[in-house]
């Protein structure tokens, strides 16, 4: 039996960011998806109910949306990437480079949009 | 009896450690009406066709948690299973999986009752409490029982092991039943031993070395939902850890 106390792991970040992601992409994902694309595929002059085009770019430009939509993408790369971290374990699959890719891959997807917001931004596009 | 007895063909993993070098399958047929149960069936093979099979029984009503055994490769109870159910096809019977085998059905247990021992399931009053006399009542309120009683349920059969992939690829692993009574002694309003058992739940080895495939629960023949203790254990332990992280003393 063991003896002395094992330590503690430091899983719970990771795992309430996964939670957290979970609820995002069943609650918030699927209207910013559904308002984003009908403001992407509506030609102007049909109103569509929701956004147009020029609003969705105008929310896409305000600096604190953008932040909010960032916090949005980033938590959802998260959620995605450590299920399938943990997915990779239960096919047997365990090594620390699998963790590397994960959560390195989630960085790397926020990083990525974290550009992209600053292009639109800095009104490049 | 008017019912007309049918046959079955039960094939058991036999090992008996003296005379094989490794498992071997042995068939028997079997007759059966509709209330036979497996452990039934194995009594009969006893008695009547193989005096030297071993398996474990006691009170085969599926309270004592003896006759765990795996039942075409699923985890089940030998006494709560029915040969009827199995109608149409033959049943295979081996010990329960991801246990070392002692002999033909029985399977050496030690290491599930060593984690349930580990992680203190009983419950540990306050200093105040321990003070009281022996004969003081300890208030609970029904929503206050409610909370654990479903956990409270199990058997330690081992059919949650059996079935945890996690335990298969990591035997350190605490598994479903005992952290399930960890979670269930910890949440008793009663006890107050929390802070001695959330070492074990904070662990790789606790909560964190499960991945929610929740295998464990649909097997569970008390109902007891191990998967959920351990998920609620996921938000005990996440909360101890904000905790410790704003006020890192105590």
């Amino acid at each position: 039996m063991l003896k002395i106390l094992p330590t503690r792991s430091d899983e719970p970040i990771f795992w309430l960011m996964f939670g957290t992601g979970g609820m995002i992409a069943a609650w918030v994902l699927p209207a910013i998806l559904v308002v984003m694309i009908v403001a992407g595929i509506c030609p102007p002059g049909i109103d569509s109910g929701l956004l147009s085009f020029a609003q969705a770019k105008a929310i896409l430009g305000n600096w604190f949306l953008a932040l909010v939509l960032f916090g949005i993408v980033f938590i959802l790369c998260m959620y995605a990437l450590h299920r399938m971290y943990h997915s990779l374990h239960d096919l047997n699959l365990h090594s620390k480079i699998f963790w590397y890719i994960c959560y390195g891959g989630a960085a790397a997807l926020s990083f990525i949009t974290l550009g992209l917001q600053l292009m639109i931004y800095c009104k490049l596009f | 009896m008017a019912e007309i007895e049918k046959k079955m063909k039960i094939t058991v993993l036999r090992y008996r450690p003296e005379q094989d070098d490794k498992p071997w399958d042995q068939t028997f047929e079997v007759p059966y009406h509709q209330g036979t149960s497996l452990l039934e069936a194995l009594f009969y093979i006893k008695d009547n066709l193989e005096h030297s099979l071993s398996f474990r029984w006691s009170c085969r009503m599926a309270i004592c948690g003896s006759c765990g055994m795996m039942v075409n490769n699923v985890p089940h109870l030998a006494c709560k299973t029915f040969l009827r159910d199995y109608e149409g096809q033959d049943i295979r019977v081996e010990p329960l999986a991801n246990f070392p085998i002692e002999r033909d059905l029985v399977v050496d247990l030690s290491d599930l009752i060593e984690k349930i021992e580990l992680i203190k399931p009983y419950i540990i009053p306050s200093e105040k409490d321990a003070k009281m006399p022996l004969n003081r009542n300890f208030k609970q309120s029904p929503m206050q029982m409610e909370a654990y009683l479903q956990f409270a349920q199990c058997i330690n059969c081992g059919c949650c092991y059996a079935a945890c992939p996690q335990y298969k690829l990591n035997p350190k692993f605490i598994g479903p039943a005992a952290l399930t009574l960890l979670y269930r002694y910890n949440i008793d309003n009663r006890d107050s031993g929390a802070l001695q058992r959330l070492p074990f739940l904070n662990s790789e080895n606790g909560v964190w070395g499960c991945t929610f495939v929740g295998y464990c629960s649909e097997v569970c023949p008390k109902k007891v939902d191990p998967s959920s203790a351990i998920q609620l254990g996921k938000k005990m332990s996440a909360t101890d850890y904000v905790i410790k992280l704003v006020k890192p003393e105590e």
